[in-house]
């Protein structure tokens, strides 16, 4: 087999658990995102899109929905001879089997198929970030600096720099320190959480932090901080273009809003740059009826809407909206079926919901007096007809809220 | 089931009728109902009835359906065995005629590859009639009545030219007439789809070799219904049959209706088409949308009602777009007015524009202009 010049492992087997509710029974990649994608289609297209067609996916929690998600990767062009996607659960060998202890656990554990490549340079990457990104170009940096490990960083607003990981790099992007989250900040240079590394170095690093008593096995925590003390030759390579984190209720419903926003760069429609998703088969085109009032909003296939209002909002394929209802900076995913005068403001509804007549959902911040938060409806909920669902209130999946 | 499925991209010369916008494409690949093409009903109902070894005598302008179809995935038809075969007029060394005088004719031309199929039966099907045809239940019908070939019918509205069914009370063909003008009244028009065991279409084809036949209609079905069982199968559901803009307007436009979807599209007969990673439809602040069919990847910032609007649409500001058809990435300019119109693919429509068909003579732009 020709060996690859780089391949990618992506680290999909986070619980998400700042997510709750969405992430109860399914990992945090498999969530649904933008009216048609689901997060790990972000990395997966990257992937695609920057030449590199081998890419190895770590699951772990909850992986079902994920495995039949990615299947052969035809949808992302994964479906290859030599290389493609490849999902990698943890596995017993000989008498113990092992879970996936920490990210760098994770990829030391696969040392096995990356080898099979034989590569000369692994990008690491995260099933938790919408952003475009060309990773070649990341790696031609990598090379052009003769780097060991390059870690991709994003410049954000100094008063926010304090919730990342921050890298401290000179002049010639050379890195001298990391911080996790530092209270007092030295610079703006946030970790994205994706590496590149000569295989090699890595290889070598992965095996001598196995060794260590008391490693937590993480690359953040151990590996890029052993290297570095180590004296390998550590870059920090600039991205400049959109990019969230979205492990948390709040960031994931703010991404999903920034898709609506023309003055936010990620352009999903880029024919350069497409963003590939496993889309539904038999879908009729949307059917917007009657007396309906949309604006600043994204509508996908077989979404229904009659005689209701619809602002700043996403809708995934096979919504359906009733008389009399209204929506505003809501996120409503497939299938979710919303009866007649429903209110559903500043909330996330996961797929299959059931919104009966007359429900509320969710409040604008300025018009609520308790703590505010985006209200949750998880996946095959129903929220029976008049019952209120309070901001930052979250729904569990598959329970029915109905009168006490 | 177990049979071989053979679709017609072309009317032939059996339907002397065409329209402007199959000038530049096959009849089976007319896009239809916001993200279809029309082939992919007959394609989705074979699928749908387990038949899983397709061959399309594509004869010429196909194209866009080489495109549309590719290695058959989407339709689940990319198979070791079997699965999508291309049959273009001179695919094989035993083709011997360049464009195939009649349906019959194609057919003679791909003996070769008939006889190397292993199913029972075979459905022929023109991939241009919009119906979802249950083939089980036609098989079943087939298999009771012991007929020697079926033919599925609809009552249906037709033009003049359609043929039509005489049909007695057990469901037997007496007689085949071709219309002798457009009908408003429903009457029972063949939608094209034929169903007889592979054995008996190659003992056919030998014979029709000999004496040179090459209508489907005029000698497999008219020679045949003194001697032969000829049935007819009734498609209760929605059906048409398109030969002009006019007939592919109200049909296009009947799909607002909630029983055609219901019809078309039921829900356990999928109908399939080609993916694309469109992303979902803008609706920008001034956006007034009513009662219409709208595809991904559309932007919409201006008017739209009664209207079907395919993949990638754009209305900018302004622009009021009523009882119109607008194919795959038409764009209609700021404060442009469209009414009764098709605009085909790539169509641009600059600002500032008034342009008005009506019902009967719908305006139809074709593709790539620019107005």
């Amino acid at each position: 087999m020709k060996n690859k010049e780089a391949l990618a492992m992506l680290l999909a087997g986070g619980q998400g658990s700042r997510l709750y509710v969405l992430t109860q029974e399914t990992a945090k990649p498999a969530i649904p995102f933008g009216g048609k994608y689901r997060i790990i289609d972000f990395p997966l297209s990257n992937c695609v899109n920057s030449g590199i067609d081998t890419v190895g996916v770590l699951t772990q929690y909850r992986p079902l929905e994920l495995h039949s998600y990615i299947g052969n990767g035809q949808p992302w062009d994964l479906n290859r001879m030599n290389g493609g996607v490849h999902i990698l659960p943890p596995y017993v060998s000989g008498a113990t089997g092992e879970w996936y202890k920490g990210t760098a656990n994770a990829i030391y554990q696969n040392i096995e198929f990356i080898e099979k490549y034989d590569p000369e340079y692994v990008v690491i990457l995260s099933g938790d970030h919408i952003y475009k990104m060309d990773y070649n170009k990341m790696i031609e940096f990598h090379k052009e600096k003769k780097a060991d490990a390059t870690i991709a960083t994003l410049s954000v607003p100094m008063e926010e720099a304090s919730r990342f990981g921050i890298v401290n790099a000179d002049e010639d992007d050379k890195i001298y320190e990391f911080e996790e989250k530092p209270p007092v900040p030295k610079s703006n240079r946030a970790s994205m959480g994706v590496y590149t590394f000569t295989w090699k170095k890595l290889r070598h690093y992965l095996i001598e932090d196995e060794k260590t008593e008391g490693s937590s096995n993480d690359f953040g925590k151990n590996v890029l901080p052993a290297m570095l003390e180590a004296g390998e030759r550590m870059f920090a390579y600039p991205f400049d273009g959109y990019w969230k984190d979205v492990g948390t209720i709040e960031s994931l419903w703010e991404a999903n809003m920034d898709l609506l926003n023309p003055n936010i760069p990620l352009n999903l429609s880029d024919p350069d740059w497409k963003i590939y998703a496993r889309h539904g088969h038999s879908l009729l085109p949307q059917y917007i009826g009657k007396d309906v009032e949309i604006g600043e909003s994204a509508v996908t296939e077989n979404c229904s809407l009659k005689g209701c209002s619809l602002w700043y909002s996403v809708l995934f394929s096979g919504v359906e909206v009733e008389e009399g209802s209204k929506l505003n900076s809501a996120v409503v995913m497939e299938n979710t079926k919303i009866g007649k005068n429903c209110t559903i403001k500043y909330a996330i509804i996961a797929p299959d919901a059931i919104i009966e007549d007359g429900a509320i959902i969710g409040a604008e911040p300025e018009n609520y007096d308790g703590e505010w938060g985006i209200a949750v409806v998880g996946s095959g909920a129903t929220v029976k007809a008049g019952q209120k669902v309070l901001p930052k209130e979250m729904i569990k999946p598959n329970t029915v809220k109905e009168a006490e | 089931m177990n049979a071989l499925g053979i679709i017609f991209s072309d009317h032939y010369s059996e339907s002397g009728l065409f329209n402007s916008l199959t000038a530049i494409r096959t009849p089976a690949s007319l896009p239809y109902a916001g993200r279809y093409r029309t082939i992919d009903f007959t394609l989705s109902a074979m699928v749908n009835a387990q038949i899983t070894n397709v061959g399309i005598i594509a004869k010429e302008n196909y194209g866009s359906l080489v495109d549309h179809l590719g290695s058959g995935e989407d339709w689940d038809l990319n198979r070791r065995k079997g699965g999508l075969t291309m049959l273009s007029p001179l695919a094989r060394p035993d083709s011997h005629t360049i464009a195939a005088r009649g349906r019959l004719d194609a057919l003679r031309s791909i003996k070769g590859y008939i006889e190397d199929q292993q199913q029972k039966y075979v459905v022929m099907a023109f991939g241009g009639a919009v119906a979802n045809v249950d083939l089980d239940e036609m098989l079943r019908f087939h298999e009771q009545s012991g007929s020697y070939l079926t033919i599925a019918y609809a009552d249906i509205p037709a033009n003049k030219g359609e043929m039509t069914l005489s049909i007695d009370q057990d469901g037997r063909i007496n007689d085949l007439a071709y219309l002798p003008a457009e009908t408003e009244k429903p009457c029972p028009c063949s939608l094209s789809i034929y169903l007889m065991s592979r054995k008996d279409l190659l003992d056919f084809l030998e014979e029709a070799y000999n004496k040179d036949y090459t209508h489907m209609n005029r000698e497999l079905v008219q020679k045949n219904l003194s001697n032969k069982k000829i049935c007819a199968y009734h498609h209760k559901e929605y059906a048409r049959i398109i030969r002009t803009a006019e007939d592919y307007f109200a049909a296009g436009m009947e799909i607002l209706e909630p029983a055609v979807q219901k019809g078309l599209f039921p829900k356990d007969r999928p109908v399939y088409t080609k993916v694309k990673d469109s992303v979902p439809t803008f609706y920008g602040y001034h956006a007034k949308v009513e009662n219409s069919l709208i595809a991904d990847g559309c932007t919409i910032k201006g008017t739209v009602k009664n209207s079907i609007l395919f993949r990638g649409v754009t209305v900018e500001e302004g622009a009021v777009v009523e009882n119109a058809i607008l194919m795959q990435k038409s764009k209609i300019g700021a404060d442009s007015k469209v009414s009764y119109v098709i605009t085909d693919k790539n169509v641009t429509i600059g600002a500032n524009n008034d342009l008005k068909g009506t019902p009967k003579a719908p305006f139809v732009i074709g593709k790539d202009k620019e107005v």
